[in-house]
């Protein structure tokens, strides 16, 4: 009687389930969890890919006003508009020759020198604006050329659109022109 | 302890060994062990959060590094235009902090640090319907260091994460070289 009672006793402490209600509490608990790890999971998703749409703006952003200052600050300058509109700017370059800056119509900045076009921005970013502000670039005005370079670029890929309005001028560094 | 029907043995000792090893986990230990998980997690997203926000502060940077550029440009444009014109290189140049647009033809006085307006992807000071207020804010300060010498600073500056102001400065030394 008391060893099969001490067995009974034993078998019965191993085969114990959990009732409902632990089952129930632990997976409300784990679902808890799940949802705020997972949620935050999301967040740092959408973050990251705003990162990186971010990161492609930046790299073409900077490669392109560096390439477009550099070229236009040695070039003379050929059209004339200062109430920035202008949506391509035409220069002569020392010895790119004539070289033009236009937008493709799917947003790419393209650079023409010599009949020769190539692109500039990649095709993971669109240009929505592209526009010169250019005061002085005559030969007989009394001014010194210069050229304002007016860029937004966004991301082509992802939910969230980022837009980077970018602005920068550029001086002409030819002292000869108007002497 | 063997059981040998028809050729096939069936090795129950196996059976039971395998049965006893798999005692499982307890509830508390599975709960304990979802705690750590989740306790590690959360810094590591955090940081993966913290690398979108910097990502985000380097755009800023960028641009603010443009607007420098235009403030040093501006001013370098100034200096050539005075020699067109047969005048000083310095003239209109005093020392001093200005603001100027990329049309100025003379250094703007400062309002304060009055922050720049975008309107078509344009940035000036023009306060007119349609110009939206931007975080940028720009002071151009020229300093004469000698009769033959300029400095010109331009410096771009804007509320940055925490309410911390970040800036960005360019600096030209402009000469009497003509």
């Amino acid at each position: 009687m008391t060893t099969s009672k001490n067995l009974k006793l034993k078998t019965k402490n191993y085969q114990t389930g959990f009732t409902i209600v632990e089952v129930l509490v632990s997976a409300f608990v784990f679902s808890i969890i799940v949802i705020v790890v997972g949620g935050l999971f999301v967040q740092i998703l959408a973050g990251e890919r705003r990162a990186f749409a971010s990161q492609k703006i930046q790299e073409n952003g900077l490669f392109i006003m560096e390439l477009m200052s550099r070229e236009i600050r040695v070039s003379q300058i050929e059209n004339q508009n200062s109430d920035c509109t202008a949506q391509t700017l035409t220069i002569i370059h020392p010895v790119n020759g004539t070289v033009i800056y236009s937008l493709s119509l799917d947003g790419i900045l393209k650079r023409t020198a010599d009949g020769v076009t190539t692109d500039l921005s990649s095709a993971a970013v669109a240009f929505s604006r592209l526009n010169f502000c250019i005061m002085g670039s005559g030969p007989t005005d009394g001014q010194q050329a210069r050229v304002a370079i007016l860029a937004s670029i966004q991301n082509k890929t992802g939910k969230e659109i980022v837009t980077a309005n970018l602005e920068t001028a550029v001086s002409s560094r030819d002292v000869q022109t108007e002497f | 302890m063997k059981n040998c029907t028809s050729g096939r043995c069936v090795n129950f000792s196996f059976f039971k060994k395998h049965s006893s090893s798999t005692a499982g986990f307890t509830l508390v230990e599975t709960l304990v062990s979802l705690v750590i998980l989740s306790v590690t997690l959360i810094p590591i997203l955090n940081l993966s959060g913290n690398i979108t926000r910097i990502n985000a502060s380097l755009q800023d940077n960028l641009v603010a590094s443009g607007l420098a550029q235009e403030g040093v440009e501006i001013i370098r444009a100034i200096r050539d235009t005075n020699w067109f014109n047969n005048r000083a290189f310095d003239y209109g140049l005093s020392a001093g902090a200005y603001q100027v647009e990329w049309n100025s033809t003379t250094p703007l006085s400062l309002a304060g640090s009055l922050p720049l307006n975008i309107n078509n992807g344009l940035y000036t000071y023009s306060a007119n319907s349609g110009w939206i207020a931007t975080k940028f804010s720009r002071t151009v300060t020229i300093t004469k260091i000698n009769a033959g010498e300029l400095q010109v600073v331009s410096t771009v500056t804007w509320p940055g994460r925490g309410g911390i102001n970040k800036n960005i400065s360019a600096e030209l030394h402009l000469f009497n070289w003509k």
